[in-house]
Order: C-alpha cells, then sequence, then structure tokens
C-alpha cells in the first residue's frame, strides 16, 4: 500500500480545485440570456415608448370594460337585470344572485383587477405622454386628455359597481408599494371628478371636449349634482360617439359582451324580467334599442336551453359605446326632474320623446303619456336610460342610484325570489360588488367600508 | 512475482468470495516489486507504471460468468468493468502489494490481494456470492461511481433491466410505482398521459415538485404536466423514455442526498443509466407483446326525481328534494341511470396494446455496442358509440376518420445506439444516442365542458333534452357524444437525446470524468374540429384548429476530478471537483385558425387567423467540491459544498451555496460491537445538505406584456405593465437532515433500511397574492416561505426460502409524509388554491390543504329531507385535510420455482391518510344536478346534506377519505424448454403474463381514488372527469438469441 504526503495531497487536490474555478471563472457571460417575450422598461422610453404604453393602457381599460367575459358591461349586468348567468360557477352566479362572498374569486376578482389594471396602467402612460411629447402640440395635448378621461371613467367605474371601500394604490418609480386608503365612494367620485377636470383642461378638439364633458357629467349624476352634471354635458351633441374598438385578432382584443353572451355554450345570457323587478327588456317585436332573437342556444351549465342572444353586438370585432349624446340628453332629462314639479315632469317627457325621434336613425314610437307622479317619472327616466344603454355598463350603477338618490328599496329594484335559471338558488341583498380578498395583502385594507348603494 | 492470497478475512472480504487462483509470480520479478516498494516509501513522486491483473468473475453458485462486476484496485480510482464473459484486466497498477475489489449489484464484494509487478500479468480469478444486498454496491453520485456504504444517504437503485425482464411495464410511471420508498407515483388512467411523481413530498407551492432527470450523465427534459388543452392531464417528457432500455434507476431523494445536483435538485433526482453493451460475441433480444386494456372503474349513477309542481301541474318535471319538503312537488317517480352502462352510448370500451422491441450488444474489449430498437401502438379504452356512428355517418354521408372512432391512441418508436470504447489505457468514452418518435392522441376530457366525461356524466338524469340542432341528447349533458368526440387533439414528438461521457485516469490518484450532452424536443400539437363537427359550443362547428410548434432544448456540461489516496493505512481520502453548466430553453409558436372551408385542416385555411410566439430560457453554472475521509473502511466522513448563479436569479442576487456533511458508519465491522451471528451488518448514517429549486426565466424581471390594441386606425401595438419583477428574487433552499440505518441479517436474507428525513425549504419561492390596487396585478414572486417535510421511510427486504427449486422472497417498502408550511411572509394573506378555492395555504398547515366550512344538519321536521334551513355553517372555512398520501406501503412477492424457470411477481400497494376531492360529485350535487343526495330521500341525511351544501358553495362533504389498497400488479413469467427454444433458433425463450391495476379496495365513493384531474400538485388529486387507472393485460414472449 502506498501512503502519501500531505504535501502531495494538497499539490493535487489544490490543482483540481483550481482547474475547475478557473472554468467558473467567466461565468457572468455565460449567464446572460434573452427575454424576447417581455417588453423591458428601457425598451419603453421615448416617444414611441409613450405611444406603445398609450396604446397598451386604453386596451386594458377597453378589456376591463367590455372585453374578457367578465368585463364592466357583463359584470355588472350580471348583478343588475340585464344579464343571468347560464354557467356552473358559484363567481359568477353568486354575482347573479347578489351573495357575493370575498374568496369567490374567479370572474369577481377579474374586472377588479383588470380596472386596477387600466387606472394604474393609465397614470404612468400619462407621465411617460407628457415626459416624451412636446406639450405644444394640439394632438399630443388631445390625446393626454383622452389618457385622463379614460382614467376617469376607471375610477368613477369603481364608484358604480364597488362597496364603499375602493383604495387607489400605487407602485412607486423604485417598485416600493404605496398603498392607497380605502375610499368611500363619494370619495372615489371626487377622485375621478378631479382626472376628468384635467382632461377639460387639455382637451381642445370636439371628440376630446365631449368625451370629457360625458365623463364629468357621468360623475356628477353619480354624486347627485344634477344640474351641473347638464352642465357638463350641454355642449355635447347627440349624435356623439366615443368608442371602444374590438377586433377578432387576439382573445384580448375581442368584444367580451359577445363571448360572454352570444354564442352556444356561454357563460351569461340576456335576460328579461329578471327576478320579478327585473325590466321587460325582451320584448316582441324587439325594442331597437334592445336588439334579440330567441334561440336553442345552451348554456355553459348544460341545463340553460333555449337562451335568447342579443343582437347588439353581433361580432367579436363589434365595436361598444362608452360615451356618446344619447347619454349627454338623458343626463340633462333626469336633471330637469329634479325640480319635482309637473312642467318639470313634463319637459323631461319631452326630452325624451326628443331623442327617441333623434336618438336612432329611424325614430322609435313616442312614450304615449307624461308621467303624472314623480315616482312613475323616475321610472320612465330609468326605464328609458336602461334601454338606450342597454349592456353599456350603466344599470347597476343606475339601480343604485335609484337606491341612494330616489330612497328606492332594494327589493323592489334589484331581482328577488329565485334566480331563474337556477332554480335551487334565491337572490341575496347585494347591491354593489365586494372587493375581492387580495386586496386584503394592502395593509391599509380591511373589507369593504360598508355595502351600501 | 509474489502472489499472496487472503480467504475469509471478515473485516476486508465478504464471506462468499474465494478466490480460486493468483497466480504468476517469479522472483525476479518479486525482487523488482521489492525495488519498487522502497522506492515509493522514499516519498518518490513517480507513480508505478505498470502492472496488469486479469481474470475470470464467476457465480459461486452456479458456476457462470458474471457480466458488469466493478474491479478497482483498493484505495485508487483504477478499475475495470467485467465482460459477458467475466473476464476482466486492469492496467497501469502500481507495483506491490495492492488488493483488488470486486463488487457489483446483487453480490457481495470480495477483495484480493495480490502482489502486481510490471512484468506477466497477474491472473486473480475470483468467485463471487450472490447477496440479496450489499453495502458494496457500486451507486452513481455527482461526484462520480461510489460505493454504498460510503454514502451519508439512503439510496435507491432499481435495477431496471433485470426486472423488466420479468415484469414488463409501458411507461416510467409504471416502472417507478412501489419500487421505492418515499417515491409516490399517482399514474392517470388515459393512454400517453403521464403520472405524477413526487420524493419526499412537496417542497414547494410556487414552482414544480417534478424531480429532475439525468440520462447518462445528461440533464434530460422530463416535465409530468404538459397539459395540451384538452381539460386536465397530459402527457410526461419522461413517458418519453422506452423503460426496456435502461439499466438502472438510481433515486437520489433529498437535498441532502441531492446537495451536488445543485439548483433544481431539491425535489430529487432520477439517475437513469441506459444498457451498454459488453465484450463478448453479439446477443440479440427480442419481445413482442400484445395486450389489452379495460375500464376497471364503476361510475356513480346520476339521478333525477320527477312529480308535479305547484308551477306545472300537469306536466312531469324534474323536482328537487327541497319542493318536496316545501309540498311544492308532487312526486310521480325517482329515476337514475348513466349513459355509461348502456352499450349504445358508452364511449367506453376495450383497448389494445402491442410491443415489439429488438435488442443487440456485443463488441471486443477495446469497443462495446449496445443498439436498440422499439415500436409500440396503444389504443385507449374510449371509442365513438355505436349509436354515434351511425348518426354521423349518416350526417356526414361518409364514414367516420379513425381519429373520431377511437379519440386515445399512442404511437411510439424509439432508436437507441450506445458505444463504449477504451480508447487508451486510461481513456474511456461512451457516446450514447436516441430518437423517439411518438404520436398521440387525446379526447377532450376532464375539466372541459366540451369534454367526454362531463357529456357523459355531467348533465341530468333525463330523456328528453335534444342539443341546439335538434339530436336526442339520450342522456348526454349538452352535446351528443359523437360531436364531443369529433374534436380531435394530437401531440407529435420528435426527440434527440444524445451525450458524449468520458473517463480518464491520467494519474493513479485522479480520475477525470466528462460528459456533454443534449435533450432536443420537437413538440407539435394540433387541435382540428373540422368545419360543421364539434359541440356547438362557441365558435367550434364552424371550424376550428390550433397548430402549436414546440422546441424544448436541454444542454448540459459535466466535469469532474477526483483524487484518491490512501493517508494512512487507516485513513483513505477522495477528494472531488465538479463543474456543471445546464442551458434549458423552450420556444412555441402556435397558429389559431377559426372558420375552416370543408376539407380545411390548415390554420392557412382559416378565415381567421392568429398566432402567438414565445421563447424563454434559463442557464445554470454551477461548482462543487466534496471531500471524503474513509476511517478503516468502517467510518466515512463526507463534506461538500455547491455554488450555482443562474440567468433566473434576481439583479442583485449572485450566488447560492448549498453545502453537505455527512457520515457512514458501519457500526458491526468493529471487534467491540458484540455481532450476534445472525447479523451481517449494521450501518448507521447520517447527512446534513441542502439544494434548492430555480425561480422561472423572468420571474426576476420587471417588464412589460406587448398587447395589441385596437383603435380606429385598426390593430396597432401596446404594451402594458405584466409583471412587477422582484430584484432580489434567489432560488429556494431547501435544507435537510437525513438518519437511519441499514440491516443485514442472516447473511443477506434480509435487510432493512429505515431512514428519517427532515426537509425544510427557506426562502420558498411564493407567487405572493399584492393588493390588486397597486397596478391590477395580482402576484409577485417572493422568497417568504418556509416548507417542512418530514418522514420515515422504510425498505424492507426478506428472501425467505433460497433453493434451486424454490426461492420465496419479498420487497417491503412504505414512507410516511407529513407537510406543513411553517411561515409565509409577515402580512401576506393566506393564498388559496385548487378548483373553488377549496385549498388554503397557510403557515401551521400542509401545502394544498382541503379546507371549508363545516356542515351541521338537523332534520328538524323528522320529515326525512334535508332542507338549507336545517343545515348551519361555519363562519369562516376550517381545515379538514391534506390532499398528499401521508403514508404509503408497498408488498412486492416473488416466487420461483423449478431452478427459476417459473416466477410469479406481484405488487400490493396502500396510500393513505389523506382527503380526495371528489369533484365530480360536486358537479353532479351543484351544477348538473344530478346527485343522489338532491333527489332521493332514502338517501343518508348526511349524503343529502353533503349534496345540498353544494348550492351554498360549501364543499366540506365532498371531500373523502381517499384511502385505497390496489393490486397493481401481477406477473407469471416462465423459461420455456431449451429444446422449444431451439425450434425458434434461440437460446432462451420466455413467455410473461402481466396484469396491471387488477383491483382496488377503499371506502372512496367516487370513480376511483387515484383518479386525477391533472398530474398538477393543485389538482392532482381532485377527481374531476378523469379517467382512472385502467386495467391491463400483457402476454409478452422474450427470445434470447
Amino acid at each position: 500500500m502506498r501512503y502519501h504526503s500531505i504535501a502531495r495531497r494538497t499539490r493535487g487536490s489544490v490543482g483540481t480545485i483550481a482547474a475547475a474555478l478557473f472554468v467558473v471563472g467567466c461565468s457572468n457571460k455565460i449567464l446572460n440570456v434573452d427575454t424576447p417575450d417581455v417588453l423591458s422598461e428601457s425598451a419603453l422610453g421615448g416617444s414611441l415608448g409613450a405611444t406603445t404604453l398609450r396604446n397598451g393602457s386604453l386596451q386594458d381599460f377597453t378589456v376591463g370594460f367590455s372585453g374578457t367575459q367578465d368585463g364592466f358591461v357583463v359584470s355588472t349586468g350580471n348583478m343588475a337585470d340585464e344579464i343571468q348567468t347560464s354557467d356552473t360557477f358559484a363567481d359568477r352566479y353568486f354575482t347573479d344572485g347578489r351573495r357575493q362572498t370575498e374568496v369567490l374569486g374567479g370572474a369577481t376578482n377579474t374586472m377588479y383587477n383588470q380596472l386596477h389594471l387600466a387606472r394604474a396602467g393609465l397614470g404612468s402612460a400619462i407621465v411617460a405622454w407628457a415626459k416624451a411629447k412636446s406639450a405644444t402640440i394640439t394632438a399630443v395635448k388631445d390625446s393626454l386628455s383622452e389618457l385622463y378621461s379614460i382614467r376617469g371613467f376607471a375610477e368613477d367605474l369603481f364608484a358604480e359597481a364597488y362597496c364603499a371601500g375602493v383604495p387607489f394604490s400605487a407602485v412607486n418609480p423604485d417598485g416600493s408599494f404605496a398603498y392607497g386608503t380605502p375610499l368611500t365612494t363619494a370619495q372615489m367620485l371626487t377622485t375621478a371628478g378631479a382626472t376628468i377636470d384635467s382632461a377639460l383642461a387639455l382637451a381642445t378638439g370636439a371628440t376630446y371636449k365631449n368625451l370629457a364633458s360625458v365623463a364629468k357629467g357621468r360623475v356628477l349624476l353619480n354624486a347627485g349634482q344634477f344640474a351641473a352634471a347638464a352642465a357638463a354635458v350641454t355642449a355635447v351633441p347627440t349624435n356623439f360617439k366615443y368608442l371602444l374598438f374590438h377586433s377578432v385578432a387576439t382573445g384580448r382584443q375581442q368584444n367580451g359582451i359577445f363571448n360572454g353572451t352570444f354564442q352556444s355554450g356561454s357563460r351569461y345570457t340576456v335576460g328579461t324580467k329578471e327576478g320579478t323587478n327585473g325590466l321587460d327588456f325582451l320584448t316582441t317585436p324587439a325594442d331597437p334599442r334592445v336588439p334579440w332573437t330567441p334561440s336553442a342556444r345552451t348554456g355553459f351549465d348544460g341545463t340553460s336551453r333555449n337562451l335568447p342572444v342579443e343582437q347588439k353586438y353581433p361580432a367579436q370585432s363589434s365595436s361598444v359605446v362608452l360615451a356618446d349624446g344619447i347619454e349627454a340628453r338623458l343626463i340633462e332629462a333626469e336633471a330637469r326632474l329634479q325640480g319635482g314639479a309637473q312642467p318639470d315632469r313634463d319637459a323631461m317627457f319631452g326630452l325624451l320623446n326628443t331623442l327617441r325621434a333623434t336618438g336612432l336613425a329611424t325614430a322609435i314610437a313616442a312614450l304615449p303619456a307624461s308621467p303624472t307622479t314623480q315616482n312613475a317619472a323616475v321610472d320612465m327616466l330609468f326605464k328609458e336610460r336602461a334601454f338606450w344603454l342597454w349592456l353599456t355598463g350603466h344599470r347597476l350603477g343606475d339601480m343604485r342610484r335609484l337606491l341612494r338618490q330616489y330612497s328606492r328599496d332594494q327589493a323592489t329594484v334589484f331581482p328577488v325570489g329565485t334566480l331563474a335559471l337556477r332554480p335551487s338558488d334565491t337572490y341575496g341583498t347585494d347591491v354593489n360588488f365586494i372587493v375581492p380578498f387580495p386586496e386584503r395583502n394592502n395593509p391599509q385594507f380591511n373589507g369593504c367600508l360598508d355595502r351600501k348603494p | 512475482m509474489h502472489v499472496s492470497r487472503i480467504e475469509g478475512r471478515s473485516s476486508s472480504t465478504g464471506p462468499g468470495v474465494s478466490p480460486i487462483r493468483s497466480r504468476t509470480a517469479l522472483a525476479p520479478v518479486r525482487r523488482l516489486i521489492g525495488a519498487a516498494m522502497v522506492m515509493f516509501v522514499a516519498g518518490s513522486t513517480l507513480a508505478a507504471q505498470g502492472g496488469t491483473a486479469s481474470g475470470v468473475v464467476t457465480d459461486s453458485a452456479t458456476g457462470l460468468p458474471i457480466a458488469q462486476v466493478r474491479v478497482v484496485v483498493s484505495g485508487t480510482t483504477n478499475g475495470a468493468v467485467t465482460a459477458d464473459n467475466g473476464r476482466y484486466t486492469l492496467r497501469g497498477i502500481a507495483g506491490g502489494a495492492v488488493v483488488l475489489e470486486f463488487s457489483r449489484i446483487g453480490y457481495k464484494p470480495g477483495k484480493v490481494s495480490v502482489s502486481i509487478a510490471g512484468g506477466a500479468p497477474a491472473v486473480v480469478d475470483t468467485k463471487l456470492a450472490q447477496a440479496t444486498f450489499s453495502l458494496d454496491a457500486v451507486v452513481t453520485t455527482a461526484s462520480g461511481l461510489q460505493r454504498k456504504v460510503e454514502l451519508a444517504n439512503s439510496t435507491t437503485q432499481i435495477a431496471v433491466a433485470s426486472q423488466l425482464a420479468e415484469l414488463p411495464v409501458s411507461n416510467m410511471g409504471g416502472l417507478l410505482s412501489g419500487r421505492a420508498s418515499g417515491v409516490q407515483v399517482v399514474q392517470t388512467g388515459a393512454t400517453g398521459t403521464g403520472s405524477r411523481i413526487r420524493v419526499r413530498g412537496q417542497n414547494s407551492f410556487s414552482l414544480t415538485n417534478d424531480p429532475i432527470v439525468i440520462i447518462d450523465g445528461v440533464r434530460a427534459t422530463s416535465t409530468t404536466n404538459n397539459a395540451i388543452g384538452t381539460g386536465g392531464s397530459g402527457p410526461s417528457r419522461l413517458d418519453d423514455l422506452n423503460p426496456s432500455e435502461i439499466e438502472t434507476i438510481e433515486i437520489v431523494k433529498g437535498p441532502s442526498a441531492a446537495t451536488l445536483y445543485g439548483t433544481e435538485a431539491a425535489n430529487g433526482v432520477i439517475v437513469v443509466k441506459t444498457k451498454r453493451g459488453h465484450a463478448g460475441s453479439t446477443r440479440y433480444n427480442v419481445t413482442a407483446e400484445d395486450g389489452t386494456l379495460e375500464n376497471s372503474a364503476r361510475y356513480p349513477d346520476l339521478w333525477s326525481l320527477w312529480g308535479k309542481t305547484t308551477a306545472s301541474p300537469t306536466t312531469s318535471s324534474i323536482c328537487l328534494l327541497a319542493a318536496v319538503a316545501a309540498k311544492t312537488c308532487t312526486v310521480d317517480s325517482l329515476s337514475h341511470g348513466n349513459v355509461l352502462n348502456t352499450p349504445g352510448l358508452t364511449p367506453i370500451s376495450t383497448g389494445a396494446r402491442q410491443q415489439y422491441s429488438l435488442q443487440a450488444s456485443g463488441g471486443t474489449d477495446a469497443l462495446q455496442f449496445f443498439v436498440s430498437g422499439q415500436t409500440e401502438t396503444e389504443t385507449g379504452i374510449y371509442k365513438m358509440p355505436s349509436s354515434e356512428i351511425t348518426r354521423l355517418q349518416l350526417r356526414r354521408g361518409t364514414d367516420l376518420p379513425g381519429t373520431q372512432l377511437r379519440p386515445n391512441a399512442l404511437a411510439r418508436n424509439s432508436l437507441r445506439a450506445n458505444l463504449s470504447a477504451r480508447l487508451s489505457q486510461n481513456l474511456n468514452i461512451q457516446l450514447s444516442s436516441a430518437y423517439i418518435n411518438s404520436n398521440a392522441r387525446f379526447p377532450q376530457n376532464e375539466d372541459n365542458s366540451n369534454g367526454l366525461m362531463v357529456a357523459a356524466i355531467g348533465g341530468t338524469w333525463r330523456g328528453d333534452l335534444a342539443d341546439a340542432q335538434g339530436d336526442s341528447l339520450h342522456g348526454y349533458r349538452s352535446f351528443m357524444m359523437g360531436d364531443v368526440l369529433s374534436q380531435t387533439t394530437t401531440q407529435a414528438i420528435n426527440r434527440f437525446l444524445n451525450s458524449l461521457s468520458a473517463q480518464a485516469t491520467p494519474l493513479n490518484w485522479l480520475a477525470l470524468r466528462a460528459s456533454v450532452g443534449s435533450d432536443y424536443t420537437l413538440r407539435s400539437d394540433l387541435f382540428l374540429s373540422k368545419v360543421g363537427e364539434g359541440p356547438n359550443a362557441g365558435t367550434t362547428r364552424t371550424g376550428n384548429i390550433q397548430s402549436t410548434s414546440a422546441d424544448i432544448n436541454q444542454q448540459s456540461v459535466d466535469l469532474g476530478a477526483t483524487s484518491t489516496f490512501q493517508l494512512r493505512p487507516w485513513l483513505g481520502s477522495k477528494t472531488s471537483v465538479g463543474m456543471q453548466y445546464l442551458r434549458g430553453a423552450f420556444g412555441n409558436t402556435t397558429g389559431t385558425g377559426v372558420g375552416l372551408p370543408p376539407g380545411g385542416v390548415t390554420v392557412s385555411a382559416a378565415a381567421t387567423r392568429s398566432s402567438t410566439q414565445t421563447y424563454s430560457e434559463r442557464r445554470t453554472l454551477g461548482y462543487f467540491a466534496e471531500q471524503q475521509l474513509a476511517f478503516s473502511e468502517k467510518l466515512f466522513i463526507t463534506g461538500g459544498v455547491r455554488r450555482d448563479a443562474a440567468s433566473a436569479f434576481g439583479k442583485t442576487f449572485n450566488a447560492v451555496y448549498y453545502p453537505k456533511f455527512g457520515a457512514s458508519w458501519l457500526l458491526s465491522e468493529y471487534s467491540w460491537f458484540h455481532r450476534p451471528s445472525w447479523v451481517t451488518s449494521l450501518r448507521l448514517r447520517g447527512t446534513y445538505g441542502a439544494s434548492g429549486q430555480i425561480p422561472g426565466a423572468t420571474d426576476a424581471v420587471r417588464y412589460y406584456s406587448a398587447n395589441p390594441t385596437t383603435l380606429l386606425s385598426g390593430d396597432t401595438p401596446g404594451a402594458s405593465l405584466g409583471s412587477l419583477g422582484n430584484a432580489k428574487l434567489k432560488p429556494e433552499f431547501s435544507a435537510e437532515t437525513e438518519f437511519g440505518f441499514d440491516l443485514n441479517l442472516f447473511s443477506g436474507g434480509s435487510n432493512f433500511e429505515l431512514t428519517h428525513y427532515d426537509k425544510k425549504t427557506s426562502d420558498a419561492l411564493i407567487s405572493r397574492l399584492i393588493a390588486p390596487s397597486l397596478a391590477g396585478l395580482t402576484n409577485q414572486f417572493v422568497n417568504i416561505g418556509n416548507i417542512q417535510n418530514t418522514g420515515f421511510e422504510l425498505n424492507y427486504n426478506q428472501r425467505i426460502i433460497d433453493r434451486r427449486d424454490l426461492a420465496i422472497d419479498f420487497v417491503l417498502t412504505g414512507s410516511t409524509n407529513k407537510n406543513k408550511m411553517l411561515k409565509l411572509g409577515d402580512g401576506i394573506s393566506p393564498i388559496a388554491s385548487g378548483n373553488r378555492n377549496t385549498q388554503r395555504n397557510l403557515p401551521g398547515y400542509p401545502l394544498y390543504g382541503l379546507w371549508d366550512k363545516t356542515i351541521k344538519f338537523n332534520d328538524v321536521n323528522g320529515d326525512g329531507i334535508i332542507v338549507l334551513s336545517e343545515m348551519t355553517f361555519s363562519d369562516t372555512a376550517v381545515y379538514q385535510g391534506t390532499t398528499y398520501p401521508t403514508r404509503e406501503i408497498a408488498f412486492s412477492p416473488s416466487v420461483e420455482l423449478f431452478n427459476h424457470k417459473l416466477r410469479f411477481t406481484s405488487q400490493i400497494d396502500r396510500k393513505w391518510g389523506f382527503l380526495k376531492f371528489n369533484n365530480t360529485l360536486r358537479h353532479q350535487c351543484m351544477n348538473g344536478i344530478s346527485c343522489r343526495g338532491r333527489y332521493d330521500a332514502s338517501a343518508s341525511l348526511q349524503q343529502q346534506a353533503n349534496a345540498l351544501a353544494t348550492s351554498q358553495s360549501v364543499f366540506t362533504g365532498m371531500f373523502e377519505d381517499g384511502s385505497f389498497t390496489r393490486w397493481r400488479e401481477a406477473s407469471v413469467s416462465y423459461e420455456l424448454p431449451a429444446t422449444w427454444a431451439r425450434i425458434m433458433r434461440a437460446q432462451k425463450w420466455n413467455v410473461i403474463l402481466t396484469g396491471r391495476n387488477l383491483g382496488v379496495s377503499t371506502n372512496y365513493s367516487g370513480v376511483d381514488p387515484e383518479a386525477a384531474q391533472s398530474n398538477n400538485d393543485t389538482r392532482g388529486n381532485e377527481e374531476y372527469f378523469a379517467t382512472p387507472p385502467v386495467r391491463y393485460f400483457t402476454f409478452r414472449f422474450n427470445f434470447t438469441f
């Protein structure tokens, strides 16, 4: 047997270790990899980057509003009386049944997350746009105004759909978190109003002025400032439309209202007279503002059959109205109603019939008679709003306003009783969306402040 | 030359070793050796250049030569392996007295002292005795080959080649199931789908828990969760491997053993060694296999209750029990049934399997080869129902394609060529090259509303419904089964595994090794639903197509060096260093089309087309050093460290260090240890080691995602924030302590190995929830969690009778596992997972544990019907139980008769101590609605309450005890008489009859306790319209020429 000296052993061992370390010495470069799937922040600097961020954040809002199959229009319509779910997932039918819980997840989270993505992204895009573009160019100012308006819409939609307590947080440039405090509904509306004021200040082109004006009018209406709301939209022509565009290119760009309600096996369906109190949207013949057809369509749940099909968005590429002159006229009509006297009701009646005569290419038959009571006038106005603004994300906010501003009871406004498509379930008492559970990772947030309308 | 012979020295020579002769030796040579010894003692640095030893190793019982015996000059790395004829030659042996060590799996080791001189070779012929177990077995480690006794951790080696000869398996899941304690395999049933393999529990919450796989020294793709959009389970890349090409599998279970494998090894390492040729005449092996597959499960009936309601007093309609209780329904009849039990409607049939292979091996002392070719086809149990064939043929006016008639099938071909060459006295190389081609076809199933089982048992039990095309559904849910099966999903694989390994011993004390290789997979997935075909959902019947081309590339370089010294008579030293470089890249391009013309079967033919492209890459560079000291060959102490840097770590995190330290103590070899005669050996072992798990390629990066935007002007580029990233992101760090003993009794007749492990994952990478109000994003990868897995493992092997005419033995493996999340950062809310958020992940409880509200009920009015007003639920969800089996045991007996020519083997395994989410029943109670508890007043009150609770999204009643005992496999192998073999011109002819999944005993009320929605951790233990394990019967001929 041979026994090696310590020195020799050491030489041998050190030699081999050193050889390995030498190989390792050039480790840095060998670990560099490309990440073509993602865009780095540095790639989005400059003017072109600002344009890209602007486009992305506008699309984020579109996705949150009328994209996916659980966007704002569909989800709020589901809690309201426009849409019913034909799905098997509790997150959707608990929304339909007005008994949401924080931990439902799924569709309940989708709208919340997407609206915040849009809100935060629009904020970043505004900063990037202002930094990269010349502030003296009119088109630049108009685009910046548009970004502010859409952000204002995002903030307003939180107020319309959610309970009090939604925080508006932010990620600081260094990556740290600036947690927002829970906002009351009024505070959300105030925030939205201020954002839209920035849009109004920047807008020069008619389209952008009108967009900001309708946004402002909608916020003020939600805040109960009817006269100010009417004043904000006075200059908006009836034929004005600001559209959110969709395309068939990718799922993200597709019209989610179509995807959610139109196709066989879809998770939602339009409804009528939902839960006793729901409006009779689906009339025969169809009201031109609520186009629909009967069908043998089946829902995703396999048990909902012969589901009606909405025809307002008949394609994945159908665009959706975010703001238009019709809404401006309806705001004016509602402001006029606040007078409370018969002349006010008659004036409102007149405005509504004018709209029926001019709002569409083909006039709709006039309303038969002016309401003689304030309650009847409110009913007429809100039904007209519901039909004119069908599937545009207004109905839940309006139903809440009926409770908040017109002292109606939720049991007479919202659907009640047994769910038509799920006979084993009954409606609860929610009148707004609960803030999803993940928000509890915000240390400032401890749940909804209240669930009041 | 002087030759010394040592026999029966208990401390260093096994009792079964009997050197039969050691010859040569001439006096002058002896003097030369003496001179050489003098030079060594004088401290010469010149190692002796030249002795040679050769000989033949034979089986002491049969006298037959033994191949693959490792012969090593003790205290050095100079070694050789015997050829098929048992011959070996060792060159370059330092002159003087040396000890040759002989070891081989299944044999007791031996040592022979011999004096070596530079002249004529010493001839050392040796006999080895068979042993059930041996601590001298050679196992593969990250630092090279080592004897088991030197390792401080438990090791599991599966002698695949010899086992497969007696018990054919069709995939890797079947090969690993029940063979090793602590290794749990959940096998899915559909043909072509993979198994979920977990080693010592679930370490990671947000990252994979798949073990890594190394084949012939090269890292291989092994993801077991490759869902391809069929609703759940998908193929496993591990199953691409042809088990019949494998010689051995070693399972490195935990971080304590896997330290030197570095980051990604925390979930264990499966080390695969493929077969090698042996010197000698070419030997051929031909197999032919034929078999059947059949459903082994019973599917519970669907129910409905018919009656007249107050709303519909003249027409019978379905009434829930609640309506009966409320007296708003007058019951007419209760009905139940199941289309799966209706011959013309069921999509379940009998499958078939064929497999043919040819292997050849042989070579010379300098060059050996092994080549293998195999083709196999398997048709799963699903088929187009006969009534649907008729309907669709009438409608289409043509025969249906085979892809729709049998929607689940697999065809796989594999080729392998392995070459081993001795290029010089000190340099060996091995070249391994394999090509795998497969085509698999899967039905839409599991969690898919357009799926097969959803159509069969996901709807209501009534016969009066029609689908949207007016076809009577006959009990199908929404779509006709023929339409469901008209959707075709296929996956084609072309995979190339190549490696080149080399071992060199430039100096007597230094061994170098290198492996370079790649595993390249080109995967093509295709979903096709032709125009006018498929279920009437969404745009499917307008014609849908999705074509994906993915390339998965793993490249690895592994370099190592080991120096071995005998520092003192009682002290040996082994120093190893190594370096590994790994590159994993994944590229994927998908084209999607909607709206196909008649005959259109390409994306290009579609009216609307879109495409996506992704690419990700990770690189890891690691190196390690390990020092082992051997004290009198009785106590082995090992320490080491590995350093890893990786592209996926955060910018501010450079590298991670994984230490290891362990000891193996052969207690029974000490004179002071009063060893009873029936104790053969007793070894204590204990080790500590760490390993890790790597983040995803872009988890650390703050980035934006390119998202197209639609404006008035059309589609245009856009970008939105995609991830907040985390510059501090580092790998998960899993540290493990392991203690145990190996007790060998009755000269190897009994062997116990008991191990306790305690594995803690710190800095666990958690995709934590963040407040959406920050940026609309919901998750961020952070190192915040601590997760613990503890348990015991037992391997017990017993040879009861060992005679030529009768041999009986059994193997018993068992393990326990206790999993717990120890920490989840401050202020982090519990993380929900699982379908319907039925799982919560929070400190103090196991990962993926089931949580929900407790259910209480009381039939207040005594009407025998539970209604909601008679039920109460806890305010919040409470812990119900773990989804991962906490205990498992497998019993594998074998009986051999007639001189080992007739062999019976079997395996029975049991898993218990866990809950299974019967999500199929949940669906049937909540959505279908078709479960008995909603309709049948004679159902137990508990059953009614559980069913009714689902309407409130309380699923506690759907969590069932998942314990089961399964007769996993049985096989009969018989070696036909030699005269029969000669008729076939073969040396040997075996016939083997094998059955798998032969029966199950369980209280689980669902389809099968192993039916799994998918093979991932969140839903891997949930039954959701899943295919249960399928029963196989195969008949195989093995010919050896």
